[in-house]
C-alpha cells in the first residue's frame, strides 16, 4: 500500500468514523501505525474532519508521512502535534539501548577498538647480521632509563599514564624474552639475553616515541649458534689466563712468585667447580641499613669489608669475584640475587652489620635461609631434597633455565644444606679471629637469600647499635680481620668440597 | 485491539528489562564497597555488644624483648573480649604501649594499626601505618624482634590466627629495613621465647 493510498484511506476513515473506533493504517515505509479514533466521541468533531485528523495525529505513533499527505489542513496545529509524538521518543531510545548494548558486548571481544591505542607500548626484536635490535614504540612520549644487569637489560619507562605492553613473538639468537612489569616508579621492560657479554647502544625519537636498542656481542668470533657454551668458554678463558687453573699444565713458577701464596694449590680438584663468588655488601644508597649511636651507617661498613674481602680472594685464589655493588648505590634485594644468578655464582656471601633494640646486644652471627614453605612449596621442596643429586645434575644440562624459572621464588631451597655448612665454617673462623661473642649460626627468612641459586650465607659481623662494636666496625684493622675470617672460612669450605 | 495490547506488552517488557538492567548495574557498582561496610558494622556490633553490657575481659600473654637477652619474655595482660580482629588490634596496641615489667617495646610507639583482617584459613593480615618502617631502629636482630613479638603474641592468644602477614599502609612490603622477608606470612616461633 503506497503512501498516497494510505492517506486517502486515512481521510476516508476520518470523515466517517464510528465513535470510539480504532483502526490501523499501513502506510508506505511505515510499520503498522495505530490510529485511535478517540476524537469521534464528540459529534461536532466528527463532522469537522480537520479537527479529527489533528486529534488523530495527537495520538499517532508515527505521523511524519501522514503529515505530508495532510496538505490543506491547518499547518500550525499539525506542527504542535508532531512534537507530541510518542513513537519518536521510544524508537530512538530502543535503538540507543541496542547500540549501547552491542557496543558493550563488542568491546569485550575487541578491546582495542574501544580503548585508547596510544598508551600501547609495542616491542619487537630483529636480528641483524652481527647485532640484534630491540625496537620499542609508543604513542606517548616516555622517559627512558637503561640499565644492564648481567645478562638482562632493564628499560625503565616513566609515564604519567598507564601503559599496556605488546610484544611480537621473539625469534632471536641473543634475546630470549621480554618481560613487562609495572613498578612504583613506572614501568619496566626486562630484555633477557642468553649471555651477559654484550654491549648496547640506544637511540630515541621522542615523537612518535621510538626507542631502538642495538645489542652487540662482545665476542664476535663465536657467533652464537649455542649461546650457552659461549659463557663457559669465556669463563674458562678468563680463569686459565689469570691463573692457569683450568689447564692441566704445571703452574708457571713466575706466577707463584708474583702472587705470593697461592691458596688454591692446596684445594682439591672438586673445588674447581667453584669459579665465581658473589659478595653482597648489604644496603646502599638511600637504604642506609642500621645506624650506630655515633651515626655510623651499616651500608658503609658492609661496603668497606666487602671490598677488602674481594681484594683478598682475588689475590690469593683463582676465582672470579663479583660485587653486587662497589659503590654507595641502591640495589634492590631481588636484583642482588638476580645478579648472582646471572653471573652463575657458585657461592654467595652477604655482609651486614647488626642492629637491635637493646644497646647491649653484641657479637657475630651467620645466617642461612629459613624457608617457611606453604603446602605447595613443601611438596616441591620435598621433591628437591629427595632428588637433590639429580637436580644438580640437571642444572648442568640444557633445560636448566626452565627449572630455575619454576623455582625462582625459592631457588635457595635446593642449597640449604651447603649453605648451612658454609655458614658453620665461616662462623667458626669469625669466632677464632674476631674475639666477638659467638652468637652462632642461625636461620631466618632473609629476603636477599631467597632467590639465590647457589649456597648462600649472610654474615652479621657485629652490632653497629652497640657503641663498643660500632667503634670496632669503623676500625680498618677490624674490617680487615673480618674479611680475613670470612676468607679463611671460604677457603676451608673449598677444601672440604668433595 | 490486539496489536495495541501487543505493543503495550512489548513496551512493558522493554521497560521491565531496562529496570532489570539498571538494577543489575546498580548492584554491580555498589556491591564492592558494600562488603567492607558490612565488616565494619559487624565489628561495631561486636564492640557494642561486649562493651556497654558488661566489659568481659580475658587474660592474654604478650611477648616483649628484654634489655638483657635476645629472647622474648611473657607478660600477662587483660583485654576486652571481642571479635578476633578487635582482640588482635588490642594486643598490638598493648605491645606498643610497652611493658609494665621493664621490658622493651618491640615496635615504635608512633605506629598505628590500620586494620586487621583474618582470612578463613587463619592468616591474619595486619596493616600497620608507615611509622613501623620509618621509625624502626633497623638491623636484622631488631627486625626479627619486632616481627616475632607481634607474631607470637597474636598466634598464642587468638585461636583463629595461624599465621600473620604484615602490610604497611595497606600494601605489601619487601622488608622492614632490608633484611627479613615480609612477602610471606609468619608462623609462631616458640624457640625465641624465654623459658
Amino acid at each position: 500500500m503506497g503512501p498516497e493510498e494510505a492517506s486517502e484511506n486515512r481521510l476516508a476513515n476520518l470523515v466517517g468514523p464510528e465513535p470510539g473506533r480504532r483502526e490501523t493504517i499501513r502506510a508506505g515505509g511505515l510499520r503498522a501505525c495505530l490510529f485511535s479514533f478517540q476524537a469521534a466521541r464528540k459529534k461536532e468533531e466528527a463532522e469537522h474532519g480537520g479537527h479529527l485528523a489533528l486529534k488523530i495525529f495527537g495520538r499517532g505513533f508515527d505521523s511524519r508521512r501522514l503529515h505530508q499527505k495532510g496538505e490543506g489542513r491547518p499547518g500550525r496545529k499539525r506542527q504542535t502535534l508532531v512534537r507530541r509524538q510518542k513513537v519518536s521518543y521510544i524508537f530512538p531510545l530502543r535503538k540507543l539501548i541496542f547500540l549501547l548494548f552491542s557496543a558493550f558486548i563488542l568491546s569485550d571481544f575487541f578491546p582495542f577498538v574501544f580503548s585508547q591505542t596510544n598508551n600501547l607500548v609495542q616491542a619487537k626484536v630483529e636480528d641483524g647480521i652481527d647485532s640484534t635490535r630491540v625496537i620499542i614504540t609508543s604513542g606517548l612520549p616516555l622517559e627512558v632509563f637503561l640499565n644492564k644487569f648481567g645478562s638482562s637489560l632493564e628499560v625503565r619507562l616513566k609515564s604519567p599514564e598507564s601503559l599496556r605492553f605488546r610484544s611480537e613473538p621473539i625469534h632471536s639468537r641473543l634475546v630470549r624474552a621480554l618481560g613487562w612489569a609495572s613498578t612504583k616508579q613506572g614501568y619496566l621492560i626486562a630484555i633477557d639475553c642468553s649471555t651477559a657479554d654484550f654491549h648496547y647502544k640506544n637511540s630515541i625519537q621522542p615523537r612518535p616515541f621510538r626507542l631502538e636498542i642495538e645489542l652487540r656481542l662482545i665476542h664476535k668470533k663465536e657467533e652464537l649458534p649455542q649461546p650457552q657454551s659461549q659463557i663457559t668458554v669465556r669463563a674458562e678463558e678468563k680463569i686459565s689466563s689469570s691463573a692457569s687453573h683450568e689447564t692441566n699444565a704445571p703452574i708457571p713458577i713466575k706466577n707463584i712468585g708474583e702472587l705470593g701464596k697461592r691458596d688454591d694449590l692446596s684445594l682439591p680438584a672438586a673445588a674447581r667447580r667453584i669459579r665465581t663468588i658473589v659478595i653482597d655488601p648489604g644496603h646502599g644508597g638511600l637504604e642506609t641499613g642500621a645506624r650506630g649511636p655515633q651515626g655510623t651507617l651499616e651500608k658503609d661498613i658492609t661496603l668497606a669489608i666487602s671490598l677488602k674481602l674481594k681484594e683478598m680472594i682475588e689475590r690469593r685464589l683463582a676465582l672470579r669475584v663479583v660485587l653486587t655493588r662497589d659503590k654507595d648505590v641502591d640495589v634492590s634485594l631481588e636484583n642482588r640475587a638476580a645478579l648472582a644468578n646471572n653471573n652463575r655464582a657458585d657461592l654467595f656471601i652477604s655482609i651486614h652489620a647488626n642492629g637491635a633494640f637493646r644497646p647491649k646486644a653484641h657479637g657475630s652471627e651467620t645466617y642461612f635461609l629459613s624457608l617457611k614453605a606453604s603446602d605447595e612449596e613443601a611438596r616441591r621442596l620435598a621433591y628437591l631434597e629427595n632428588n637433590s643429586p639429580e637436580f644438580e645434575k640437571k642444572i648442568e644440562e640444557e633445560n636448566q633455565d626452565q627449572i630455575m624459572m619454576i623455582l625462582w621464588d625459592m631457588a635457595q631451597a635446593a642449597f640449604l644444606k651447603e649453605s648451612s655448612e658454609l655458614a658453620e665454617i665461616i662462623q667458626m673462623e669469625l669466632n677464632k679471629l674476631l674475639g666477638t661473642a659467638n652468637r652462632g649460626v642461625k636461620q631466618a627468612p632473609f629476603k636477599v637469600l631467597t632467590g639465590v641459586a647457589c649456597p648462600a650465607v649472610l654474615v652479621e659481623v657485629a652490632f653497629i647499635s652497640n657503641p663498643e662494636e660500632e667503634a670496632k666496625l669503623k676500625d680498618e684493622n677490624f674490617q680487615a680481620s673480618v674479611a680475613e675470617a670470612i676468607y679463611r672460612g671460604l677457603l676451608n669450605y673449598l677444601r672440604k668440597i668433595k | 485491539m490486539k496489536r495495541r495490547r501487543q505493543k503495550k506488552i512489548k513496551l512493558f517488557l522493554l521497560f521491565f528489562l531496562l529496570l532489570l538492567a539498571s538494577g543489575l548495574a546498580l548492584l554491580f557498582f555498589l556491591s564492592g564497597p558494600g562488603e567492607k561496610v558490612k565488616v565494619m558494622e559487624k565489628k561495631e556490633a561486636a564492640a557494642q555488644e561486649s562493651s556497654p553490657a558488661e566489659p568481659l575481659r580475658r587474660q592474654v600473654t604478650l611477648y616483649f624483648p628484654s634489655e638483657e637477652d635476645d629472647l622474648l619474655h611473657a607478660e600477662l595482660r587483660e583485654i576486652k573480649v571481642a571479635s578476633p580482629e578487635m582482640e588482635a588490634e588490642e594486643i598490638i596496641k598493648e605491645l606498643m604501649a610497652g611493658s609494665r615489667e621493664g621490658y622493651l617495646s618491640p615496635l615504635p610507639p608512633q605506629t598505628r594499626v590500620r586494620q586487621v583482617f583474618i582470612t578463613r584459613d587463619g592468616t591474619a593480615y595486619v596493616d600497620f601505618s608507615k611509622e613501623l618502617v620509618e621509625r624502626h631502629p633497623s638491623g636484622s636482630a631488631a627486625e626479627l624482634t619486632t616481627i616475632y613479638a607481634i607474631v607470637n603474641s597474636l598466634i598464642s592468644n587468638i585461636k583463629t590466627i595461624k599465621q600473620v602477614f604484615f602490610l604497611i599502609e595497606g600494601s605489601e612490603r619487601e622488608t622492614l629495613s632490608g633484611h627479613i622477608n615480609l612477602n610471606k606470612p609468619f608462623s609462631a616461633l616458640p624457640s625465641i621465647i624465654a623459658r
